[in-house]
């Protein structure tokens, strides 16, 4: 029989005494751990860290995924163990008599010495309180002494709540990680930026908290930190708007999407008509006084918009107002661009996206971030030095050096259109933190391709936003160009050493080199990425623009934060998928566990295989390109269905021994390209990963994969492959050496009513098959 | 998974090549076996820095196939799979490339093993410094000169250049070829390929008396080589290039494409093809073109036993590696096309290299339209040679170019007395 410490029976003692006192039992504890707390045993930071950390080893222990239970039932798990470690400090620390004088003044009505001096006391419910009032007592507590503060903490934690929920975000998720960080200062702030009532909405929430948790755990960086000059048009405001107009259509949800498709530019165009309400463009009118001439930036912020789970990413319009006209023409471009964002409440892609993510039924508001837009004026041209999009673990590796959980960032020169949105051949640079200088070009010429061209900036002139070609932008009389530019001599791409000196603008590369290697940027983007994430106990992705005041050596750089939320997949919807579990074998096609990004492909129908054995027994040398050119028909071929590829070595190596020779034009329609690499002979040695066109994967959302066949835990599910019919000729009629390597699967021919899925979650990728409709 | 063990070995095959030759030019048996081998080759292990603070080693060659005619020539490759076969295959293959157009030089290649993908410029700059260190002995102007190709650059060039200059005390800048125009590299390298390839084709027009202006032509492939193919080709002759291609697919315009818009379509868009005014085409369909001229300058084994008797131009102008099989070779030849075999076309490059050598060792610079000058009278004679050999043989362009060159190499070792 094991031996028990003395201790144990003690927390055994004060559990069942406590039981005895079912209804006492909370302020019992509470007043346990005030006297823990006033004796310095542990601090309430220590002791709710503690809990914490307690909860999530847990959660593990119950086989629970951290990010995916529920608000209510962590809640209920928080509780359980706070009353646990309380019992067990207790008994570490403190004389069981102790406990008896605390339930024996309890009893007698005698207060503990900490309790709330009466005029402390809450004494109206705050829920139900005006906003102001609960501001004001807020405020009251908060300007309180160290020890009687700690007296009233409850009350100050349910008046932030209270706070948080009618001003910012009810989302439990949110108010869980906010309530720590937001005072009555960032409060009045809210309050002093907001136009018209309701809350301010996902993104500003997103933006505020963010800022708030930089503030407070970062502060070796927070001086470069810039919250953008904002306001608020309060989610009441759209109400107020639909009434006075008649313009709700509240119903339109519900209607079938070919309807909502054909009825949606009505409703643009009767939004665009619409007036706004009198006192809300009062407000407007005096904030445009207020920002002068500076261009504005229009921006959805909905209430269910970068709500933990569903980004709403694109789904929303946001639009520049240059703000160079006339006063009149400036508000009458402002309040068009907030109708034109309203009526996105509407719009085909954010209604089939909510039905999809089964929000169809939430009462969606829109309010409004309006904000100075971050840049400088260079000419007529108004832009920032560098805009980007930040995410705090990579979503995709193209290197086995590269270290995920440093996080990756894409950056554009010019508004951030750019970073955040794909665009067809033009590239912003893809920075993973840990190693920026390791990108996946090697040869000049593929550096200079896969750079940005084109730069999206406000045209002051012209009072409009328009995209330039880079040459047309950067010149020696752009003061940042060494920062974010290098020279094309044609022999080599270098930083540019003289830029006073006959530069030619048209041998300048977007590479940002020096602000990478001679810049605080890497260090400052990893600090930031690091405490969000923690804090948030989540992925998150940020957006930001940076701006660059040369100083001694290198660069100050000021970090204007836009936005931050939980971090969305790459190229799917929705939170990141668990890989499925108790799977039979033969529902599984196949595992890989190296350099996998994170995402889903969903509803599969065809696989394109290439059959290794097949590939490499082919002698003559032009099979191997007509293989490649047959994957290219199927391409086409299989376009509008969704299928993958599967094939030997290194997709795109121009060295057919090292895999099958096709270009980009041969792929761009599979949804995924998976390599088959192994140490036997006939296989190049290492898998790509895609890199001979990962640019081009990354814009057009292709997931690279490779299996290793002898690498312990990837697998390939060979039988179903060879056995399944194959369906190549078709497609493909004519039969030739190279037909003979293909096979062309069709999944649900094979296995009717069942589908193919690929899930990865930035460890493994598992491709598997599951019946129609569910989930294994 | 079991899979075959694969048969092809490129030194095996360069090795059947010069078999086939020898056999025509029935070669002295002791040059013939000399020939089959590399002189010298040296395997190095090169420790390097990474940033992290590691050490990771990195192992590679060097093989100086023959110098009997001059100092050897030939690139550096980074590549994952490099193998000392590939690199024997490669020497022997620049030993009949110098040779064939008649440049005091031999052959050789160097590589090392390693994915310069996964290395930070830092990394490269100290991988490619520890290269030198090891192989720098057996380099020199007067004993091998290396130069860029695979994954290698000017860049890599220029710090492999300082690095032989800090071992030996001084500069010597020919020890290496394809530098920077900053630092010892040759005015007119950009389009020595195509130049080289375009001087061949006039050439073979002026033998077989075909008018060049207005000729029609098609190129597949538009990268360095093909564009400047394009560019040349009207530039110089005045050529209607009614289609040219990408890896994308290709363009036709019967009426003929200007260089400049194409080129600037191609950098805007990243491929020819949707250039306005013109019929997308495929890749297939570029090579079956009713043209007199037909410019293969992307891939390998273009022209296959499939597509041989549809080709229906009649000067092929190989500006890529490889673009013909062995038995297209032999449809075309019976066809009656002309074929300018790859190692003589697109000898334009290494030639150039040469001029860098010697401008180099001078420490004098030529302008630009001396090279142009002087590349011309290089091509024009090695042209003329293979031209006659083929004539004299009665044999296929490309073994008459192979028995020029084997004859000129065996003439060397003969007369240095090693067989």
């Amino acid at each position: 029989m094991s031996h028990i410490p003395p201790e144990s029976s003690k927390v055994l003692e004060i559990y069942l005494l406590i039981a005895q006192y079912p209804m006492l039992a909370s302020p019992i504890r509470r007043q346990m751990r005030q006297e823990l707390f006033r004796r310095g045993i542990i601090t309430p930071e220590r002791f709710e860290q503690e809990i914490k950390e307690h909860a999530i080893q847990s959660q593990q222990r119950e086989g629970v995924p951290a990010k995916s239970e529920p608000d209510e039932r962590w809640d209920i798990r928080y509780h359980r163990i706070r009353r646990t470690l309380t019992d067990f400090y207790f008994a570490y620390n403190l004389p069981v008599d102790l406990l008896h004088s605390i339930i024996d003044n309890l009893l007698a009505g005698i207060p503990n010495r900490e309790e709330i001096p009466a005029e402390l006391t809450l004494r109206f419910n705050p829920e139900l309180a005006p906003l102001e009032m609960v501001l004001r007592q807020a405020e009251e507590y908060e300007s309180l002494p160290p020890d009687q503060l700690a007296t009233v903490d409850h009350h100050l934690q349910e008046l932030r709540v209270v706070l948080l929920k009618s001003l910012i975000s009810d989302q439990l998720a949110f108010i869980r990680i906010a309530k720590q960080w937001f005072t009555t200062a960032d409060f009045n702030y809210v309050v002093d930026h907001r136009i018209g009532t309701g809350k301010v909405g996902g993104k500003a929430a997103g933006m505020l908290l963010a800022y708030k948790i930089l503030q407070n755990t970062a502060p070796q960086i927070f001086d470069q930190v810039v919250l953008p000059r904002s306001y608020f048009v309060g989610a009441d405001v759209f109400y107020d708007f639909l009434a006075i107009n008649d313009v709700a259509f509240m119903d339109q949800k519900y209607k079938p999407m070919e309807q909502i498709r054909s009825e949606y530019p009505m409703i643009q165009e009767q939004y665009s008509q619409a007036r706004f309400p009198e006192e809300i463009a009062d407000r407007l009118r005096e904030i445009l006084e207020e920002v002068g001439r500076r261009p504005l930036i229009v921006r959805s912020s909905s209430l269910l918009e970068d709500n933990f789970g569903t980004s709403f990413a694109g789904k929303y319009q946001s639009h520049f107002c240059p703000n160079q006209g006339t006063p009149k023409e400036n508000l009458r471009d402002l309040t068009l661009a907030i109708r034109r964002t309203y009526a996105s409440v509407y719009s085909p892609d954010a209604l089939m996206y909510r039905k999809r993510m089964d929000l169809l039924d939430y009462d969606e508001r829109m309010a409004i971030l309006l904000q100075e837009v971050q840049g400088e004026r260079h000419q007529q041209m108004y832009f920032p030095t560098v805009a980007g999009v930040a995410f705090s673990t990579s979503p995709m590796v193209w290197n086995p050096r590269l270290k995920r959980e440093q996080g990756f960032v894409r950056l554009v020169l010019g508004l951030g259109t750019r970073a955040v949105e794909r665009m067809a051949n033009d590239y912003p640079r893809m920075v993973n933190l840990s190693h920026p200088q390791l990108r996946p070009e090697v040869t000049r010429k593929a550096i200079r391709y896969y750079s940005q061209h084109h730069v999206d900036l406000l045209d002051l002139d012209h009072n409009q936003m328009v995209t330039q070609p880079l040459e047309a932008v950067l010149g020696p009389d752009f003061a940042p160009l060494r920062w974010i530019a290098s020279v094309d001599d044609g022999d080599t791409i270098r930083p540019p050493l003289s830029p006073g000196l006959n530069l030619d603008p048209g041998k300048l590369v977007l590479t940002f080199e020096g602000l990478l290697q001679r810049s605080d940027f890497v260090p400052l983007m990893k600090t930031i990425l690091s405490s969000l994430a923690e804090q948030y106990q989540l992925p998150v992705d940020v957006e930001f623009t940076l701006s660059l005041t040369p100083a001694d050596g290198k660069p100050a750089l000021a970090f204007h934060l836009l936005q931050c939320r939980p971090q969305k997949q790459w190229g799917a919807e929705g939170p990141l998928q668990p890989l499925p579990t108790g799977l039979q074998d033969e529902d599984r096609v196949f595992l890989c566990t190296r350099m996998v990004p994170q995402g889903h492909v969903s509803q599969i129908e065809y696989l394109v295989y290439v059959d290794p054995e097949a590939y490499f027994r082919l002698q003559a040398p032009h099979d191997f390109a007509e293989v490649a050119r047959l994957v290219g028909l199927l391409n086409r071929a299989l376009e509008g269905h969704t299928f993958v590829m599967l094939g030997p070595g290194r997709w795109g190596s121009t060295d057919h021994t090292q895999g099958v020779p096709v270009t980009y034009a041969d792929i761009f329609n599979t949804r995924a390209l998976i390599e088959l690499a192994s140490q036997k002979g006939g296989y190049a040695s290492e898998p790509s990963y895609g890199t001979h066109f990962f640019q081009d994967l990354v814009e057009s959302q292709i997931y690279p994969l490779a299996i290793s066949l002898e690498e312990a835990g990837d697998f390939l599910n060979l039988d179903f492959l060879v056995q399944a019919k194959n369906r190549v000729a078709e497609f493909i009629p004519q039969e030739s050496a190279a037909r003979g390597c293909i096979r062309v699967v069709h999944v649900p021919g094979e296995r009717p009513g069942w589908q193919l899925e690929i899930a990865m979650d930035g460890e493994s990728g598992l491709g598997y098959l599951v019946r129609s409709g569910q989930q294994p | 998974m079991d899979t075959p063990q694969k048969a092809f070995n490129p030194f095996a095959m360069a090795q059947r090549q010069l078999d086939e030759a020898a056999a025509l030019l029935q070669l002295d048996p002791a040059v013939h076996e000399l020939l089959r081998w590399p002189l010298r080759e040296l395997h190095v292990t090169l420790p390097v820095k990474m940033d992290d603070g590691s050490t990771k080693i990195f192992h590679g060659y060097r093989v100086q196939y023959n110098d009997a005619r001059g100092p050897n020539k030939g690139g550096i490759r980074y590549h994952s799979a490099e193998t000392i076969d590939t690199v024997r295959a490669l020497a022997a293959w620049m030993t009949w490339k110098t040779a064939v157009v008649d440049i005091p030089l031999g052959g050789g290649k160097g590589g090392i093993v390693c994915d310069p993908k996964t290395l930070s410029p830092g990394e490269l700059e100290r991988l490619s410094r520890a290269y030198i260190r090891q192989v720098g002995r057996m380099l020199g102007l007067e004993k091998d000169v290396p130069a860029p190709d695979v994954y290698t650059t000017p860049q890599i060039m220029a710090w492999m250049a300082d690095e032989y200059a800090f071992m030996q005390g001084y500069n010597e800048f020919g020890m290496i070829t394809g530098k920077p125009l900053a630092l010892g590299g040759s005015a007119g390298r950009g389009d020595a390929t195509a130049r080289g390839g375009m001087i061949c084709l006039r050439e073979a027009a002026r033998e077989l008396q075909v008018e060049l202006k207005g000729a029609t032509a098609a190129i597949q492939g538009y990268g360095n080589a093909g564009s400047l193919a394009h560019k040349l080709g009207r530039e110089l002759f005045g050529l209607k290039i009614v289609a040219v291609s990408d890896s994308r697919g290709g363009i036709h315009n019967p009426e003929g494409l200007d260089y400049e818009p194409v080129a600037a379509h191609k950098a805007r868009t990243g491929s020819v093809i949707d250039f306005p005014g013109a019929r997308n085409i495929t890749n297939e369909e570029l090579l079956e073109l009713d043209v007199l001229i037909l410019v293969p300058a992307a891939l390998e084994n273009a022209i296959n036993a499939d597509n041989a008797g549809q080709i229906r131009g009649k000067f092929i102008v190989e500006l890529a590696n490889g673009p013909t099989t062995p038995e297209a070779d032999r449809v075309l030849h019976e066809k009656g096309a002309y074929v300018i075999p790859d190692f003589l076309c697109n000898a334009g490059g290494v030639t150039v290299s040469y001029f860098e050598m010697v401008q180099n060792a001078y420490n004098y610079y030529w302008e630009e339209e001396v090279v142009h000058t002087r590349l011309d009278q290089k091509m024009t004679t090695a042209f003329r040679t293979v031209h006659a050999m083929a004539q004299q043989k009665k044999v296929h362009n490309r073994l008459a170019a192979y028995l020029v060159a084997v004859n000129r190499v065996a003439e060397a070792v003969r007369l240095r007395g090693w067989a």
